[in-house]
């Protein structure tokens, strides 16, 4: 460990320095995490900055981000690790003729050169810090993986049977994100902080706007704030997140806009209407929503 | 700084085992008024005090609610529980206005002394949990006094534990299981190790060549599984359904039992999000958390709410809707229609099980039932054990062979469709 968090302030200090805008009550959440070096579960609707959450931490702490995204069916093997068999043939290949026994080409071709580690074996064998380990949209994957995470996040070493136990000297941060397609397992909340992150304020999301966008003209931003908020409270499939926000933001300043009118939305909404029908809808809406984020 | 104007958990916090024991309270009273909360979580939170400023209220709070919360759904009833819990004078505040809590008959001075006993709570919030008041949904609206509520919850018990009932309950939970099965059919990521598979296992066919020194003589192979599907089961709970309600409450908890993802949601004029560890409650610990809402059935009000709320995440093409209701909506068939069409697409299937269909002479006339049926994939009859089981056999029939089962929903009902009308199933 390079340096030691001693408060939320720092906490706060270094999510700002690497331009992720948080309020206090994430700060807290991120820093216990750290100090009591327990996994930070983080759910919220899509495209509210759950996987950023991670990025801003290993950037602050200078540090390796692994990332392992979960999809239903994920398995040990794309997880943990996987042994390349390619070169395993080749191996016995070159073995052929000689005197070896069985058991001895056995373990030459089962061992650490033939490894491919996945991101959970990376991340237990660090070498030099502690790296961040963000394990993204946990819900997708099934049960199964679910347990066997929970093995790895108790003990912080997994065995491979033709290896031995591998142990973590630097345990990671761990994040994981999730949106809520399954209520996860009580045995993996318990062992998690909790971390839920609802769609931002209007003036964090135009903090955020501001500071992941420093071209922005202060009266565009407060605009496409109010316009989104109140995109979120009518009735679409999709609703946007902050990503559609910021989105949407960079088409009008690479358009070099200054304030919405209803062509430009028209032309732009692609950046955060995500469906033929969201479409439409927000097209007959626009002047309202115009006139509204205006006022 | 006096003692006494210090806020209450600094005054314990120079008392280590009076801070605990605070704690432990708090915790304990959360889990009262019915949020989720897993053992050991105290113990969590007692870890993060120690590494926080505690004279950071807000530095408190939050760090009480990342260990003790771990829902979206109790962080309204957590706020307000911590703010009755831990305040004392000027730091009391209000109850957070807006999010359904105001109205809640709850004494906050006591609250903060004596925690509640289990019966206490229940009696002043009536036969509810605090999951459907913390969703907005009032507890008092009732206009049912309560002899009637628990005559009514003591018929359903009865109905349950009559001889008879066993019986059905078991041939129930078989057809949940075959539900499961039939409705599974689309392909896992997951394999299987099978000599016939498609697919070559690598490690597998690696390991055993060893034995004939490295040349691999026999492929060894895998076949992928087959996915089981996401159920969200969407029961409607309004007092027309009263009398089927035994049946359709034993055949949700076998489907609960039988499916690994179920998300069950009870309606009528408003929508709960029932837990997923639904499984191992009761028949009438199920009955208390239906909402007793009055205004009539809003069928597609209902669907709305869930649609934006749950909908992105819940739904998807390996998510199969599947809705008890006997369709009598006293909402605008427009609105049931529009939610219906949403509902639909966003779907692998939607099936309506109609307890009124079971009834000969009934057609599908009422306004919203006819509204929702143009998107509804299986319109079926739910009348006992035996129609659902034989509504089942026919659909695996229909169906064909295990592989192409990935139309089976869409193609059986098509074919059921004729039969149905005339209630013959």
């Amino acid at each position: 460990m390079t340096h030691v968090i001693r408060d939320i302030d720092e906490v706060e200090g270094f999510l700002a320095k690497s331009g992720y805008v948080a309020d206090r009550e994430i700060a807290t959440a991120l820093f216990l995490a750290m100090r009591l070096r327990r996994p930070l579960l983080v759910e919220g609707y899509a495209g509210v900055g759950k996987t950023e959450i991670a990025k801003a931490l290993a950037e602050a702490l200078e540090t390796d981000l692994l990332r392992l995204q979960c999809y239903e069916g994920l398995d040990a093997a794309a997880a943990l690790y996987e042994w390349n068999y390619a070169k395993q043939i080749l191996r016995i290949r070159m073995e052929e003729g000689s005197t070896l026994s069985a058991t001895e080409k056995e373990s030459t071709i089962f061992s650490e050169p033939y490894l491919l580690a996945r991101p959970l074996l990376e991340a237990l064998r660090s070498p030099l810090r502690s790296p961040v380990l963000l394990i993204d949209e946990v819900d997708r994957a099934d049960e199964e993986f679910e347990a066997f995470l929970l093995e790895v996040l108790a003990d912080w070493q997994i065995t491979i049977p033709e290896l031995g136990t591998v142990r973590a000297e630097h345990p990671p941060y761990v994040v994981l994100t999730s949106n809520r397609v399954r209520e996860l397992g009580d045995a993996l909340k318990r062992r998690c902080l909790y971390l839920w992150i609802g769609y931002p304020t209007l003036a964090k999301e135009m903090a955020i706007v501001k500071s992941r966008l420093p071209g922005v003209h202060e009266d565009l931003a407060r605009q496409i704030c109010r316009f989104v908020e109140s995109l979120r409270e009518i009735d679409l499939d999709k609703r946007p997140g902050v990503a559609e926000t910021l989105d949407w933001a960079s088409a009008l300043v690479e358009l070099h806009q200054d304030h919405l009118t209803p062509e430009i939305v028209q032309a732009t909404l692609g950046c955060v209407a995500k469906s033929k029908r969201d479409v439409e809808r927000i097209g007959e809406l626009t002047p309202e929503l115009i006139r509204r984020a205006a006022g | 700084m006096s003692d006494a104007a210090r806020p209450v958990w600094l005054q314990l916090a120079s008392r280590e085992t009076d801070l605990v024991a605070a704690v432990v309270g708090f915790g304990r009273l959360l889990r009262q008024w019915g949020v989720q909360l897993h053992a050991g979580a105290s113990l969590v939170a007692l870890e993060t005090l120690r590494v926080i400023d505690l004279e950071r209220r807000e530095d408190f709070r939050f760090a009480l609610c990342a260990a003790l919360v771990h829902r979206p759904e109790d962080r309204p009833l957590f706020d307000y529980l911590f703010n009755s819990y831990w305040a004392t004078g000027a730091d009391r505040l209000a109850p957070p206005a807006n999010e359904g809590l105001a109205n809640r008959p709850v004494d906050a001075k006591r609250l903060g002394r004596d925690v509640p006993t289990e019966d206490s709570v229940e009696g002043s919030i009536g036969s509810f949990r605090p999951l459907g008041s913390s969703l907005g949904l009032s507890p008092d609206d009732g206009d049912e006094s309560t002899d009637v509520r628990s005559a009514r919850r003591g018929r359903v018990v009865e109905m349950a534990d009559d001889a008879a009932g066993g019986a059905a309950r078991a041939e129930l939970e078989r057809v949940a299981t075959r539900l499961s099965s039939v409705l599974a059919t689309r392909p896992s990521r997951r394999r299987r190790p099978d000599r016939f598979g498609p697919i070559v296992d690598p490690r597998a066919t690696l390991r055993a060549s060893l034995h004939q020194g490295g040349i691999p003589i026999e492929l060894r192979r895998q076949r992928r599984r087959i996915a089981r599907p996401r159920l969200v089961l969407f029961c409607d709970v309004s007092r027309s359904m009263d009398e089927h309600a035994s049946l359709l409450l034993e055949f949700s908890a076998a489907v609960l039992r039988r499916f690994w993802q179920v998300e069950v949601f009870l309606f009528a004029s408003r929508l709960v999000r029932a837990r997923s560890t639904w499984s191992e409650r009761t028949l009438p610990e199920l009955r208390r958390m239906m909402p007793e809402c009055g205004g009539g059935t809003q069928i597609g009000a209902a669907l709305a709410e869930f649609l934006d709320g749950y909908g992105a995440a819940l739904l998807g093409p390996a998510t199969v809707s599947l809705i008890l209701s006997d369709g009598l909506d006293a909402g605008e068939p427009d609105v049931l229609a529009r939610a219906m069409e949403r509902l639909a697409r966003h779907s692998r299937a939607v099936i309506w099980l109609n307890p009124l269909l079971a009834q000969s002479g009934y057609e599908p006339r009422a306004r919203g039932m006819a509204a929702a049926l143009p998107y509804v994939d299986l319109f079926a009859p739910i009348r006992d054990a035996r129609s659902l089981w034989e509504l089942l056999e026919r659909l695996r029939a229909a169906s064909g062979s295990r592989r192409n089962r990935g139309f089976a929903i869409r193609a059986g009902a098509s074919e059921l469709d004729a039969t149905q009308h005339t209630g013959a199933i």
